[in-house]
């Protein structure tokens, strides 16, 4: 009796104990897991697959090299449908039933901000582009790095062309949306540093009416000799639209990414005159050519997957920071992301480069394929190159390239 | 993975409570309300206002979305309630999109889009994660059975008969002498009560809502969940939320066998699905999965189906 | 007076949905909110045609009322027939439902992309100060003669007539001797067409994507119950009032509100005139 008592207890003990003495022998070499949640649909959808591929051209790269620490990196993807709702349900899928170490390539704000309590509660890193003055708030952990510039240093750039072109009074619409509402602030602003002034109040409206007569038709009572117009491709099309159909003779400022082949298919020459700007990565730089040869596109001395590359750099960061901090957990791996970001060290501009430093013990400095990826201490961006354009004949015609420094 | 579960678990409780007030509303009394959002909405923004600007403690939070979306029901209730069923479908409706534009331009109040972060949870304090999960859910799954009591409750009672006469057919109850719009009134106020109840503990558990968090296609799973379990069934709502819940998040694991759709595909391919089998349920078994229990009246009358009326 | 050129362009759009609205509305007695879903597979079908085809916009726009015509047949023989006789609200259901699915076909086979017919971008005439776009004069003149067609047909025509001796009561329709199926499939086509016209317009004045469904259905219900359900003269002036009201709450008030105006409308109209919105009341049971 006594003996089988005796088997009993050992038999149950082991059966119990198993799972956690597999798990920590696991943890050696289990695979790191890292989530990519990019807008493959929704109003980031044009942007997105450029950055789900750079993750994942990053991720097969470091694997066939041997891996992280000698474990192997598995790649999570999931669709933020640009919605919040939406990710915060994919964020919770990855943090739950895959337990990723960090969430990187989000692209809308209000999702980076949306996905952010969750991550912080579970030590996840958050490492991705965005450009509303309120992202650093949420981050009480330090878990977040930005590769976006924040809007306030987009329009600094913008209001130093409009300076440049004689248009000190402008007028501004956007959509009802966190980011457009921001920019607005920023603008406003960085407008009057340079000594021009906005024309009237800030217009907001809904994207997805039947009609944007009324909002066009008060743009153009204002009298504005200008208007900086912060919507996206979908709002931005019908509103300009109207603008030329009510005669609005002007000069409009846009963002890049809202004036691309859609908007000058849908609206055709009448295009021709918009000037417009955005962050873009160092054309002709070695590492910027690394990323577009990793991910198979020719350097043509053009712009190029202008969000692309920045994945390029979010993925890069992540696993250098791993490398460094010998560890996947988040706060960690944060810490060290700053280390390898801002240096000082040996610069470096791959993960293979990087890892091999660190195992000598010696120190890095990453530098990026979108930025020389620098951080101020609450994580976002030091500074990164804009472009300015106009477009003449369906052409974008390249007008400056400034460097703008964020403030701290 | 079992975290994972517990954050599916949440999110069906909720959506339980959201359908038993909905079945409340349409599967006993007949009233067609495509507002459920809006009052959804309602509680969870007035529940985050109060915790997060006024520190009231979540408790509180939660009796200010409900004593809120009483007096919302009852105003949209005094409004639209002596409509024909379309009309009021029209006016809910309205009503949910409405609170929503609102919700997005009053900044001082709601944080616009950018939204409302909220810090208080209904956990207890210095816990690790997963307990503070399993606390959420046990809070939110007490609520729903709760709910479903309540509901269970009142569909037996002779109150619960009289709103299904109304239901069926109002003359008949007027004739006896009840007052058919002050039971409708009352029907349609629990029922809001509950909705906005459901937002608060929806507010809590995500900790970040925006106006975007409230869109329509919400409804449409409530309803769904209301028509698959069985109108006029409350054991059947609980049912038909748990399976909309698990077609929902179920078809996230489908994507890697989906290699040859795009992501944008994916996800219009779900709500194809989840509208075509709406609206073959309703033309193929109006009466759902578990058809509302036959009352054997004492005079055996002819009864139509549950759809109808 | 600008201000009444815009919105006579607004209404102009949502006029011949709300025109196909009301039609539905009397002769099945249900609110179909698949409108918004139609009026979107018009103008997607009209670009098909116009842009990456190459046809003329007016052959586009004509394609457009056939496919929508179509359309409307189809789900009414397959969703909406078989349901006959059950209540306002179970119909009313199934129509969001379908609004979601057709919406949905859509994004499904053109993605989300923004779309714009093959039209060159020109300013406004200008009288006396006032600016009116070319295109807003076509839109305005083609919506105008849709409406006042269709008003003739229903007036003046045999079928017309049969079509609203159906909707009056269609059992006596029957009695008499009139092809009650016959005529059905007649108002439904009509509909149809009116629906594809209104995609085709909306796609001149607007961009094109599959979020429009909701932006448009909920503008169109409300002209048609403004203008009180019963007739296609009451939903064109039900349309004026609708784009007024959204231009004026877009000058002096509050652009994002926008949205809202609609619904507002309703609410007012259905407090001032309960008892059933064309004053007199429909008959439902």
């Amino acid at each position: 009796m006594d003996l089988t008592r005796r088997l009993f207890l050992t038999g149950t003990t082991l059966a119990v104990a198993a799972p956690a003495l597999l798990r920590h022998g696991l943890a050696q070499s289990e695979p790191i897991k890292v989530g990519s949640l990019v807008p493959l649909s929704g109003g980031g959808g044009p942007y997105g697959p450029e950055k789900a591929q750079a993750h994942k051209a990053v991720v097969e790269l470091v694997n066939k090299q041997g891996g992280v620490l000698g474990r192997q990196v598995v790649l999570i993807s999931e669709n933020s449908e640009t919605n919040p709702e939406a990710a915060v349900r994919a964020a919770r899928k990855m943090i739950d039933a895959d337990r990723v170490c960090a969430i990187l390539g989000t692209w809308a704000s209000s999702v980076t901000l949306g996905i952010m309590p969750l991550c912080q509660e579970a030590n996840v890193v958050q490492i991705f582009t965005g450009s509303s003055d309120t992202l650093p708030n949420g981050d009480k952990k330090r878990l977040c790095y930005n590769l976006q510039p924040l809007n306030k240093a987009w329009c600094v750039a913008l209001a130093d062309l409009a300076a440049k072109r004689g248009e000190l009074k402008i007028a501004f619409a956007g959509p009802k949306n966190d980011f457009a509402a921001s920019m607005g602030e920023s603008f406003s602003k960085a407008l009057e540093k340079v000594g021009g002034k906005i024309v009237g109040e800030p217009l907001y409206y809904n994207p997805n009416q039947v009609s944007y007569r009324a909002e066009a038709e008060r743009l153009i009572s204002s009298g504005a000799p200008a208007l900086f117009l912060a919507g996206y491709v979908t709002d931005l099309t019908p509103v300009y639209r109207e603008l030329v159909r009510g005669g609005y003779q002007g000069k409009v400022f846009a963002l890049s990414f809202a004036v691309g082949p859609q908007f000058k298919q849908a609206v055709g020459t009448a295009a021709n005159g918009i000037l417009h700007g955005s962050p873009v990565p160092p054309v002709g730089k070695d590492t910027y050519d690394a990323y577009l040869n990793l991910v198979g596109l020719k350097p043509n001395g053009q712009v190029q997957n202008s969000y692309g590359c920045a994945a390029y750099d979010e993925m890069n960061l992540l696993l250098l920071g791993i490398a460094s901090a010998k560890s996947t957990e988040g706060p960690k791996i944060a810490e060290h992301i700053m280390k390898v970001a801002n240096g000082p060290g040996e610069r470096v501009t791959t993960f293979e480069q990087g890892a091999k430093l660190l195992a000598e013990g010696k120190t890095i400095n990453y530098d990026g394929a979108s930025s020389s990826a620098d951080f101020l201490p609450n994580g976002m961006l030091k500074s990164r190159d804009f472009a300015l354009y106009e477009i003449q004949g369906d052409k974008d015609v390249l007008l400056t390239t400034t460097t703008s420094e964020a403030e701290q | 993975m079992d975290a994972y579960l517990v954050a599916i678990l949440t999110i069906a409780g909720i959506y339980i409570i959201l359908a038993l007030a909905l079945n409340l509303q349409f599967g006993l009394t007949g009233l067609v309300n495509f507002g459920v959002v809006g009052f959804f909405c309602l509680g969870a923004y007035a529940s985050g206002i109060a915790t997060e600007s006024f520190h009231a403690p979540f408790v509180g939070g939660l009796c200010v979305a409900m004593v809120t979306g009483a007096v919302a029901g009852g105003l949209l209730a005094l409004l639209s309630l002596r409509l024909s069923g379309d009309f009021l479908a029209i006016v809910t409706l309205g009503f949910a999109e409405t609170i929503r534009l609102i919700f997005n331009n009053e900044d001082w109040l709601t944080g616009g889009p950018k939204g409302l972060l909220i810090m208080t949870r209904p956990v207890l304090a210095d816990y690790s994660r997963s307990a503070n999960a399993w606390m959420v859910l046990a809070v939110v799954l007490t609520g729903a059975v709760l709910t479903l009591a309540l509901m269970l409750r009142l569909a037996g009672t002779p109150y619960g008969r009289v709103l299904r006469a109304i239901r069926e057919d109002e003359l008949v109850p007027a004739t006896l002498g009840k007052n058919v719009f002050v039971y409708r009134l009352q029907s349609f106020v629990i029922g809001s009560v509950l909705m906005a109840a459901a937002g608060s503990l929806y507010a809590h558990y995500v900790q970040t809502i925006t106006p975007d968090n409230f869109t329509t296609p919400v409804a449409i799973l409530v309803w769904m969940s209301v028509i698959v379990g069985g109108p006029g069934n409350m054991l059947g709502s609980v049912i038909g939320a748990l399976v909309v819940v698990t077609i929902y998040e179920g078809s996230r694991f489908l994507t890697p066998w989906l290699g040859f759709l795009d992501a944008e595909q994916v996800s219009a391919l779900r709500f194809i699905v989840i509208g075509t089998v709406l609206i073959l349920v309703i033309r193929f078994r109006p009466e759902g999965l578990l058809p509302e229990p036959k009352h054997t009246p004492v005079v055996p009358a002819t009864r139509r189906p549950a759809l109808k009326g | 007076m600008q201000m009444f050129i815009n919105a006579l362009a607004t209404a102009a759009i949502l006029a011949p949905a709300a025109v196909a609205f009301t039609l539905i509305f009397t002769l099945f007695r249900y609110a179909n909110f698949a409108a918004g879903g139609f009026v979107t597979v018009g103008a997607f079908a009209a670009w098909t045609l116009n842009a990456p085809l190459g046809l003329p916009l007016w052959a586009g726009g004509v394609g457009a009322m056939g496919v929508c015509a179509g359309a409307v047949a189809l789900s009414d023989r397959v969703v909406f027939r078989p349901l006959r006789g059950r209540s306002g609200g179970t119909l009313l259901l199934v129509s969001i439902a379908l609004s979601f699915v057709i919406e949905n076909i859509i994004r499904f086979c053109f993605g989300a992309q923004v779309k714009g017919f093959d039209l060159p971008l020109t300013g406004p005439m200008v009288f006396a100060g006032l600016r009116v776009p070319k295109e807003t004069v076509w839109v305005i003149s083609i919506s105008l003669i849709a409406t006042l067609a269709v008003g003739a047909l229903l007036t003046f025509t045999p079928i017309g007539r049969a079509l609203r001796a159906v909707a009056d009561n269609a059992s006596l329709a029957n009695v008499r001797g009139l092809p009650v199926p016959g005529v059905e499939a007649f108002g439904v086509i009509v509909a149809g067409a009116l629906f594809g016209l209104s995609g085709t317009l909306v796609g001149v004045d607007l961009a094109i994507d599959p979020n429009l469904n909701w932006a448009i259905a909920i503008p169109v219900i409300a002209a048609a119950i403004v203008g009180g359900l019963g007739s296609p003269l009451g939903a064109a002036i039900g349309a004026v009032v609708i784009g007024l009201a959204e231009e004026l709450t877009a000058a002096h008030f509050s652009p994002t509100y926008k949205g809202a105006v609609g619904f507002v409308v309703i609410a007012l109209v259905l407090l001032l005139r309960p008892q059933g919105l064309l004053g007199t009341k429909v008959e439902r049971k």
